[in-house]
């Protein structure tokens, strides 16, 4: 014989999945994302741009020249904190320590991605830097980021919220092809 | 009922509490990693490209090439500007050459044979050893069977050869045995040389497809079209001798469709007619004085008028060049057909000036002739023979003994291989080998006299192949054989005889190190070093001087049942596969064939009235058969075939190679005796009488494009040369500099042709004498409001001012293209560039048939008239982007919308596949995903990174390649400064052999795409429907077409 269904249990259930979904959101979903991952080293942006004040193209080199700013090599890494095969600058801290060792095996770092653009959309890094817009204004204050989060939604409105100001194209078949 | 909560009920508690689970939305989707480069190649900037020169290999021509690498990935090939074989422009095979790199066919890794089809992985060491070991026990009784090397990889073998006592074989399935013969006994010169159609303003071509894989087509069909497209006035002639026209035929302004077996004698009565008329025979005065032009008109079925007319205007001119015979034409007499060219071009004066026996195609000299291959099979049945090496033939394929081959393979003890694919010939060895395809090798190759191109890596090997010359090398070494070098590597071999003998003494401040830099940035070094002398008439003096003395009577014979239902038997090359070998590239496999329109299948090409009588339609399965056996295949009607011939093209049939390949149509040389000329040796094709047999049964054509007819629609056009002369006067021809690009050279004083020789009119076109821009229509303005306006029609002149459709401003460009009907050889490079570019997929023969084919650029072709007077006009047609365009207001999601600089855009995020627009495009050029295709790894290597991946249920179509527009607009911006005129090269105009395409802004007055628009041969398609299309068409100066009198009835 069939029973009503069990409204407590249902109800239950949802809550179960409301708590999920919240608590892998903390995690995971941030601002916009991107807040709370933990990389493979920890790698400070606040110290290296804030503190040390590095400029953010020292090391994404190609960001005014490429559609890509690029992601350092290992070799960039190296060049300051493993000079010749010497270990200096913060040469006890656990992040210089698993880098060595990374280095050491000439293997890459599998950073984990925070900021990823929608699908079937085109971004063109240099045309954003040349026209004198800052990394800080869509990144954020990564100078000041112990752990790097996505800042922007990166969603279609916030890019043409922005292009709307500037006056530059609006135009579907600028991003999209 | 069930128990629990129902489905309903549990989605709307989820509702209610669970609001939050939506907000990730797209975008931000699971973890991603970012692996950065270790060390970073010092050349790679990601997110932009790197451009590698190299040299084609994927025919023996030797195109140079530029291939455009991202992130260490090849992703397109296109033609290297500097190279003078290929003119910064590339056939389809070039731009396929891709799909070879990643074919997921190829042979991983070396592997030993363990049983039929069953191979056990072994290490490169282990091979190696095998190999060595075999090597050592075979000394002496050992073949090395090659392509064509020449080179540097020619002098390795030589000694990789010499200290192993090895003999060495080179053969190439398209040998020219014919040629070299002839030119033998004519010049005592064992060579080929280079024909000089640039400077040839009449050519007559005795069934040498030039323009698909005759010797060196992208050359030459670059400097064909510019001796013999209209303009300024001028025009050149080319006339077609042959029962079948391939592609080039079709291209030819005449067709003498002589009988089979008789172009010898064509030539001959040409040549009889223009000594008599004072042309200097020279040495071959005694042949041609016993030519009885009369006799040979009946014999070839031309009249005596047809063979006087060509030889006025062949002798008339002083600038003329005479080609053949070619593959297709290699019938018995085929030594006599090369000799009585060579006759033609001599009584013409040719020689020395378009025919310079001085400078050769080196590609195809050295190699051994059919019958060299017949009695290498002999003593390979006999047991000679120990072990064998093959490095690139597939025998067991391409000839037609198929059993006798296979015997023979089976004779060997030892085979090895060095195929990269698992072909017929490769699947018979014992120990596989695979090489690196080229785009992963280093080397050289000399294509012509004077010309070393160089071959580099443009990327790390796909898979565990190694270089055959590494290979060498390493086994020479192992058996202390004394090769004289140091080189441990191919690399260092080459570079060690590049300083030897290619540039010693370079010249260049910086020495060697430099001068290889540069030359591998040029891609190729020219020297000025004479040519090596001429090899005097080593073989059959005797046979020569008969052949010579009755090459006048002469006939091939064909052999088979002379009868209602036989009918001659053409087998002849295919521009796509060439001789079979490329047949496995998906790209050439979907590409429909540039005469039949057939893609992934053979078919058997008959005359139309033939095909009436035998109540053959299109589609229908004949069962052709011949004294070797009978097939089955589709029959295409094709108007350039005589009627009592036959036509079969080469390349498919494949048992083994890879998936594309594998069991697709039928390969025409089962269909073959295998018989050689006695002269030179070489494979004769044309040699059979075939029945056919309607077998009634009926299957729908893989076919792209089944409409031959234009069915009155005035689509592709053509003008007299007088009409055309008349309009561009009218118009003032400062306005049409057309060939302005960079890669044409301007022409010199020509003869102009006699009026009289065009308008022997058969065409149907009446239009009217007005230039399409300048008539003033009533126009409807944009989605403003539709009210009729009055506007100048002309695409620069597009939005009208006042208009506010979309956001045109004054500033933006408009993004237009001309295309001239008269440089448009219809070879279709121009649709692979684009499925290269443009990541297109491949949607396979069922879905072709389904008229499924996803080609944004096709070719569009029609015949008009027949025999004779059979007119073919291409047409590449694509996406108009028309300033009213039909498609933009039925989609209901504003996906198909106009930008601002004038493209018909379609956003794929935005498109839900209601194919509204594809129904009200007239054009019929948008194409809609039914599935989402596949790239199995690594074919998807390839994919264009600036480009969307299209997936099921969308909509796409040619976008004028925007991604490279926004690149030059990214670099320009960066360099701080406007576009240049022709930055922006969509993928087809780049490719075009023929420079039919031009592209560019259009409301630039300077542009040259706005100069080649104003031409007095300028129309657009459907001008009528008042699309305001941005392409202008240049129409075809024909001499079929007729002269203009009548107003066109719109």
């Amino acid at each position: 014989m069939a029973k009503p269904p069990n409204k407590v249990l249902l109800a239950g259930a949802g809550a179960l999945v409301l708590l999920v979904v919240l608590a892998v959101g903390a995690f995971t979903v941030g601002p916009f994302g991107g807040g709370g991952i933990h990389q493979p080293i920890a790698f400070p942006h606040d110290v290296h741009a804030g503190t040390n004040q590095i400029p953010c193209m020292y090391c994404h080199t190609s960001a005014d020249r490429s559609t890509a700013a690029g992601i350092p090599s290992m070799q960039v890494c190296a060049g300051c904190h493993i000079p010749g095969g010497v270990t200096m600058i913060a040469a006890d801290s656990t992040g210089v320590k698993q880098l060595e060792a990374y280095w050491r095996e000439q293997k890459p770092i599998p950073w984990v991605r925070i900021h990823n653009l929608p699908d079937h959309a085109s971004f063109p890094h240099m045309r954003h830097v040349n026209a004198g817009v800052e990394c800080q204004e869509c990144h954020g204050p990564v100078e000041t980021m112990v752990e790097v989060e996505q800042f922007s939604s990166l969603r279609m409105g916030w890019c043409i919220e922005c292009h709307r100001e500037r006056e530059v194209r609006v135009d579907c078949f600028v991003c999209h092809y | 009922m069930s128990n629990g909560p129902n489905r309903r009920e549990f989605l709307k508690v989820l509702g209610v509490t669970g609001a939050g689970a939506g907000l990730t939305g797209c975008g931000t989707g699971g973890a991603e990693r970012l692996i950065p480069y270790v060390t970073p190649a010092e050349e790679i900037v990601p997110g932009t490209s790197t451009w590698y020169r190299t040299t084609c290999r994927e025919c023996p021509a030797g195109c140079g090439m530029n291939i455009r690498t991202r992130e260490g990935r090849a992703v397109k090939a296109e033609g290297n500007p500097l190279s003078p074989i290929s003119h910064g422009r590339l056939c389809a095979r070039g731009q396929a050459s891709l799909h070879g790199l990643y074919d997921p066919d190829r042979v991983p890794r070396p592997l030993a044979r363990k049983g039929e089809d069953d191979w056990n992985p072994v290490s490169w060491d282990d091979a190696e050893r095998q190999l060595a070991d075999q090597l050592q026990q075979n000394r002496g009784r050992t073949v090395l069977l090659s392509g064509n090397y020449t080179g540097t990889m020619d002098v390795l073998a030589d000694q990789f050869a010499a200290s192993l006592g090895i003999e060495r074989l080179s053969w190439e399935p398209f040998g020219y045995e014919p040629l070299r013969a002839a030119n033998r006994m004519v010049f005592g010169v064992d060579a080929v040389p280079v024909n000089d159609f640039r400077n040839a303003d009449v050519v007559i071509s005795f069934g040498a497809d030039f323009l698909e894989t005759w010797l060196s087509p992208v050359d030459y069909a670059h400097s064909w079209v510019q001796s013999h497209a209209y303009s300024q006035g001028r025009k050149g002639h080319m006339v077609w001798v042959g029962p079948h026209q391939s592609l080039t035929g079709l291209n030819a302004d005449e067709w003498l469709p002589v009988r089979p077996g008789t172009e010898h004698l064509a030539a001959l009565a040409i040549a009889r007619l223009i000594a008599d008329a004072g042309g200097n025979a020279g040495s071959a005065a005694a042949t041609i004085a016993n030519v009885d032009v009369a006799n040979a008109a009946q014999r070839t079925g031309v009249s005596v008028d047809r063979f006087r007319q060509v030889a006025r205007i062949f002798a008339a001119n002083g600038r003329s060049l005479a080609v053949g015979p070619g593959v297709a034409s290699t019938h018995a007499a085929a030594t006599a057909v090369a000799a009585a060219v060579a006759i033609l071009n001599q009584v013409a004066g040719n020689i020395g000036s378009t025919v310079r026996l001085e400078n050769r195609e080196e590609h195809a000299a050295g190699t051994a002739s059919y019958a060299d291959m017949q009695r290498l099979l002999q003593r390979m049945q006999q047991g000679e023979i120990g072990a064998l090496l093959v490095h690139g033939p597939n025998p067991l394929y391409n000839m037609p003994e198929n059993d006798v081959v296979e015997a023979a393979l089976a004779a060997v003890p030892f085979i090895a291989s060095f195929s990269p694919m698992l072909d017929e010939t490769s699947s018979k060895a014992h120990l596989l080998l695979p090489d690196h395809h080229f785009l992963e090798s280093w080397g050289d190759f000399v294509p012509r006299t004077g010309v070393t191109a160089l071959v580099q890596p443009v990327m790390t090997p796909v898979f565990q192949s190694k270089q055959t010359g590494d290979v060498m090398l390493s086994v020479a070494r192992r058996l202390n054989a004394p090769i004289t070098t140091q080189a441990n590597t191919y690399y260092d071999f080459l570079r060690e005889r590049w300083a030897r003998d290619i540039m010693p003494g370079s010249g260049i401040a910086g020495g060697f190190e430099d001068a290889w830099r540069e030359a591998l940035k040029v891609g190729y070094v020219q020297s000025t070093a004479p040519a090596a002398p001429a090899t005097a008439a080593a073989s059959t003096p005797d046979s020569a001087a008969g052949m010579l003395a009755s090459m006048n009577v002469m006939e091939a014979a064909f052999t088979g049942e002379a009868g209602d239902d036989s009918y001659y038997l053409i087998a002849y090359p295919s521009y796509r596969f060439f001789d079979g070998r490329l047949a496995n590239r998906a790209w050439l496999q979907e590409l429909p064939d540039p005469i039949s329109k057939f893609c992934w299948s053979s078919w058997v090409e008959i005359n139309p009235a033939t095909a009436d009588r035998l109540r053959i339609d299109n589609g229908h399965i004949i069962e052709v058969t011949t004294s070797r056996g009978t097939m089955s295949l589709p029959a295409w009607r094709h108007p350039g075939t005589r009627e009592d011939t036959i036509a079969i093209q080469m390349g498919q049939g494949h048992e083994g190679l890879g998936r594309y390949a594998h069991d697709r149509g039928v390969n025409v040389m089962r269909l073959l005796e295998p018989a050689a000329d006695p002269l030179s040796g070489a494979l004769v094709t044309a040699q059979l009488r075939a029945t056919i047999h309607n077998t009634r049964k009926w299957e729908r054509p893989i076919q792209a494009g089944l409409h031959s007819d234009q069915d009155g629609r005035q689509i592709a056009r053509n003008i007299t040369l007088e009409d055309a002369r008349h309009r561009d006067e009218e118009r003032g021809f400062a306005l049409l500099p057309i060939t302005a690009g960079p890669q044409v050279t301007p022409r010199g004083e020509h003869p102009v042709r006699a009026p009289g020789d065009y308008g022997r009119g058969v065409g149907v076109h009446v239009e009217p004498d007005v230039h399409p821009f300048d008539a003033r229509v009533k126009n409807l303005q944009g989605s403003a409001g539709w009210s009729p306006t009055d506007v100048d029609a002309s695409p620069m002149g597009w939005p009208p001012p006042g208009t506010h459709y979309g956001e045109y401003s004054e500033a933006q460009p408009r993004w237009a293209m001309a295309i001239d009907l008269e440089r448009c050889i219809g070879c279709s490079a121009c649709t692979t560039a684009c499925y290269a570019e443009n990541n297109i997929g491949i949607v396979g023969p069922e879905q072709v048939a389904k008229g499924r084919i996803l080609h944004w650029i096709r070719i569009e072709r029609y015949f008009e008239g027949e025999g004779e007077n059979l007119e073919t006009q291409f047409l590449p047609m694509m996406c108009q982007h028309c300033g009213t365009a039909p498609c933009e207001p039925v989609c209901p999601v504003y996906a198909a919308y106009h930008t601002p600089d004038g493209l018909n855009a379609q956003v794929y995020n935005r498109c839900v596949g209601t194919r509204y627009c594809a129904n009200n495009c007239p054009y019929k050029v948008r194409v809609f995903n039914w599935y989402s295709y596949e790239w199995p790894e690594p074919l998807n290597w390839q994919l264009n990174p600036d480009v969307t991946v299209r997936e099921k249920g969308v909509m796409e179509k040619c976008t004028f390649c925007v991604q490279r527009i926004r690149d030059a607009e990214n670099t320009a911006r960066l360099e701080d400064r406007g576009a240049r005129d022709g930055e922006v090269t969509p993928a087809c105009a780049q490719t075009c052999p023929g420079d039919a395409l031009v592209f560019g802004n259009i409301k630039d007055p300077n542009s040259r795409v706005a100069r080649v628009a104003a031409s007095g041969r300028g129309y657009r398609v459907f001008e009528g429907i008042n699309t305001q299309s941005a392409i202008t068409y240049l129409k075809k100066v024909s001499i079929h077409a007729e002269t203009a009198s009548a107003p066109e009835a719109h």
